[in-house]
């Protein structure tokens, strides 16, 4: 089918199209950014973003201009150079928070808790199914809204609601017995807040609140790609208010 | 806009072997463009895995650097961007260069030049590895090689090929003097076989003095394999 029939059937929304193209230029696309990632995790969200670009305004391709193959090629290397720019500025935030982390600890005792605990919810998360677990991070960690990360995955907006809530149950579920545990034994019991995030956002209890400011330190630490403690905020809020039919992360 | 939901597209089952479509002239024009040689050097690779050199360079490169000029003829692209592409395609061809080998130290010697006021040398960066690929010894002077001087160069030397190069039309004079100027030299450097060729000379068949004009590498590889 000639490139510019199966972008006018992209355009008018038509499925099938979208993964023909794929099938004839993913591979490529791949090797493309691979060549510019070195990372298989990365290629792989370029190249969906470029197919998500294409799907979404399949007319910025100009015919007059070249032929489809090359148009997706440089496409998929500019989505490739934004992944590896977010990768860097990720780990720039979790470097950032490392040393927000280390800089002051209150005592040993703290510092021992706050490791154990988040290595709990280190352990939590990485148990959770993979795409539940990507669903959690594009929300939280990316900060998409649910219509985003619906768009992001090819997925009903239902099921992307669904598997954020899911999540974030999980989690709750398997941190359950760590918080009902109480506060760390050289826990004074003073509640800091969550940085940046206003009153609004401090727990109304004092044991709870801290336990929640340190789950921001460990939703940034964990988060390898978290851009902002305020979406690490969000995180916890959500992670402790989380019920069968709450929408984490908002429909912004 | 599409506002319906993308379906859910399958994951890239890992790395593919080189794949000579990726080697499209404007996928590696828009990467010229942006000054990407490494990037450029593997596309071009990938073509190199399934073609010649001298297939490449005339379906592939020399196309792309068209383009390039094509669009800044347009007004597309401006000097600087054309300037970026020309030094990043000369930085691409230094990485897939053929491997240096001991035989490349004896073979027949080729000097490449471009005449005076001449400044595209892309394409005898092009020939020059496709000479090598031969076994040939390679001896680039690159741009603006004052007529006098390359004749006094190849006089002192032992060579056995010159080939020439412009990138416009408004190069033929300066050519042609520099042609002349071989032929008038006298002695064995006026018997030597003589290219002509790059975009400047695709609207001639002959030029005096010339031994051959050609119109691709691949016609120059030939008339140089001929000689041997």
């Amino acid at each position: 089918m000639e490139d510019t029939k199966l972008l006018a059937r992209i355009a008018a929304g038509d499925q099938q199209a979208i993964e023909i193209l794929h099938e004839r230029f993913a591979p490529r696309m791949y090797a493309v950014a691979m060549r510019v990632t070195r990372s298989e995790r990365l290629s792989q969200e370029a190249v969906q973003d470029a197919f998500m670009a294409v799907w979404q305004d399949p007319s910025r391709f100009d015919a007059a201009r070249g032929s489809l193959g090359p148009w997706m090629f440089t496409l998929t290397r500019y989505k490739a150079i934004d992944a590896v720019r977010r990768e860097a500025a990720a780990k720039r935030h979790t470097a950032e928070a490392d040393l927000e982390l280390y800089e002051a600890p209150d005592d040993v005792h703290d510092e021992v808790w706050r490791g154990l605990r988040r290595e709990r919810l280190n352990d939590a998360i990485r148990r959770l199914p993979e795409d539940q677990r990507r669903a959690l991070s594009l929300a939280f960690i990316q900060g998409l809204t649910h219509v985003e990360v619906a768009e992001r995955e090819g997925i009903p907006l239902g099921t992307a609601k669904t598997r954020i809530r899911t999540a974030l149950l999980r989690l709750r579920a398997s941190l359950e017995t760590d918080l009902s545990e109480g506060e760390s034994p050289g826990d004074g019991g003073e509640s800091r807040g969550i940085p940046g995030t206003g009153d609004h956002m401090r727990a109304p209890e004092r044991a709870s609140g801290r336990t929640r400011s340190w789950l921001v330190r460990c939703a940034i630490r964990f988060g390898s790609m978290i851009e902002q403690a305020y979406e690490a905020a969000q995180f916890v809020t959500a992670l402790f208010d989380a019920e069968p039919t709450a929408t984490a992360g908002g429909s912004r | 806009m599409n506002d319906s939901p993308m379906p859910e597209l399958p994951q890239v089952p890992g790395q593919l072997p080189p794949d000579g479509d990726i080697a499209a002239p404007e996928f590696l024009a828009s990467l010229l463009a942006d000054g990407d040689d490494d990037m450029a050097a593997w596309v071009i690779s990938q073509a190199l895995a399934e073609r010649s050199r001298a297939e490449v360079y005339d379906e592939v490169v020399r196309p792309a650097m068209e383009l390039v000029g094509t669009r800044w003829q347009e007004g597309q692209w401006s000097i600087s961007v054309e300037h970026l592409a020309s030094v990043a395609l000369t930085q691409a061809l230094s990485r897939i260069r053929p491997p240096e080998t001991p035989a490349l130290r004896i073979g027949p010697t080729a000097v490449l030049a471009a005449p005076e006021m001449e400044q595209h040398v892309a394409g005898l960066a092009c020939l020059a590895q496709i000479l090598e690929d031969d076994g040939w010894h390679v001896e680039n002077l690159g741009a603006n090689v004052p007529a006098n001087d390359l004749v006094s160069f190849i006089a002192a030397r032992d060579v056995d090929l010159v080939a020439m190069s412009i990138g416009t039309a408004d190069r033929l004079e300066t050519l042609r003097r520099a042609v002349e100027a071989i032929r008038a030299a006298g002695g064995s450097v006026a018997e030597l076989p003589l290219m002509v060729g790059g975009h400047g000379v695709a609207a001639i068949e002959e030029l005096a003095g010339a031994s051959r004009v050609c119109h691709s590498l691949a016609d120059a590889q030939q008339f140089a394999r001929s000689l041997s």
